[in-house]
């Protein structure tokens, strides 16, 4: 693969000059397993720093966060080099669980809105594939690894100026009794509600 | 189609924090005050802003006039702005110029060692925007 890149002087292409992926290369999927194993170091690397649950899933968040800031542009790009910008909250909301899905994991989520809490939405998916090989001991119970895909978000939102407190919950599942489903939260700030409303 | 005059790009991240810069000056410049096209530049990222949330597309063409020069702005996805200030009106060439350097910012982007929203300082970045430049505009 390595040597694709190498010309004849042995000089490694820089990167701005390797084209960008794009949807059609299909040879640059990741499988599952290899992503596992990353994740499962990165899970171990912040477990020798912490041994506080929320402490722990903060840290797997700011993990996520920094892949969410950067991307976005891609994603959007990668859809459609010609693509609109979402500008409205409900539309962001479902390119999230559409688009941005799909390219990180080959499925889509659903988007709901909560009943109680005026600007909360809840983006919920069935099954987890990134915390599919992780079994928790008992002190770990309550961790959500899934920690790392909620801060993902964060990061989406915060590049988008769509700033939220975004949480990670599990619950129980709907079609796999031993499973959880992932629930990650997420409330708006005032300023993009007063935004979303002057735009309607 | 080719243009001549003063040209001025810049890439602006958040908190209008400036990532890059690029001038090109064929003429002489006829203001008095050198500092003036960049402060106009700076001060039409209000109506770059502006123009953002009401449109949802990337390039909004012309923002804002001043003098003879316009404001040519193209907003990404995460909110990056790349501003051309420019003398004559050409909306394909710039919108061409604009996509061609928003792909060479997403290599960046995806440079782990990149901090974001942090000056571009790759003087290969500033080979291949000033490639792009001369092969557009020029």
């Amino acid at each position: 693969m390595l040597s694709n890149f190498l010309d004849r002087d042995s000089e490694p292409v820089n990167i701005l000059d390797r084209p960008l992926p794009s949807k059609r290369d299909q040879k640059r999927e990741v499988s599952l397993s290899s992503f596992c194993y990353l994740y499962s170091e990165i899970i171990q690397y912040h477990q020798k720093r912490t041994n506080q649950i929320k402490e722990f899933e903060r840290r797997l968040a700011d993990t996520g966060y920094d892949v969410g800031l950067r991307m976005i542009d891609y994603i959007t790009w990668r859809k459609d080099r010609n693509s609109k910008r979402e500008i409205r909250l409900e539309s962001f909301l479902h390119f999230i669980a559409n688009n941005v899905w799909r390219y990180l994991f080959g499925q889509s989520a659903s988007v709901e809105i909560h009943v109680d809490i005026k600007g909360c939405y809840m983006i919920t998916e069935e099954e987890t594939i990134i915390s599919k090989f992780i079994s928790t001991t008992r002190e770990y119970r309550n961790l959500n690894c899934a920690a790392f895909v909620g801060g993902l978000i964060e990061g989406l939102l915060d590049a988008a100026e769509f700033e939220a407190v975004v949480s990670t919950r599990s619950a129980p599942s709907n079609i796999a009794r031993s499973s959880n489903k992932t629930v990650i939260v997420i409330e708006f700030s005032e300023s993009v509600l007063e935004r979303e409303a002057n735009l309607k | 189609e080719k243009m001549s005059g003063e040209l001025l790009f810049v890439i602006v991240g958040k908190n209008d924090k400036p990532l890059y810069e690029l001038e090109h000056n064929s003429e002489h410049r006829e203001m008095d005050d050198p500092n003036l096209v960049h402060f106009f530049l700076h001060s039409s990222l209000d109506a770059v802003e502006e123009c953002a949330w009401k449109k949802d597309t990337m390039y909004l063409k012309v923002v804002d006039v001043f003098q003879n020069m316009k404001v040519s702005a193209f907003v990404s996805a995460g909110n990056v702005k790349y501003l051309l200030l420019h003398s004559q009106k050409n909306d394909d060439t710039i919108k061409n110029f604009f996509q061609e350097v928003h792909e060479l910012y997403l290599k960046v982007l995806l440079n782990p060692f990149y901090e974001h929203n942090s000056k571009i300082e790759s003087p290969i970045f500033d080979d291949r925007v000033r490639n792009i430049l001369r092969r557009r505009f020029l």
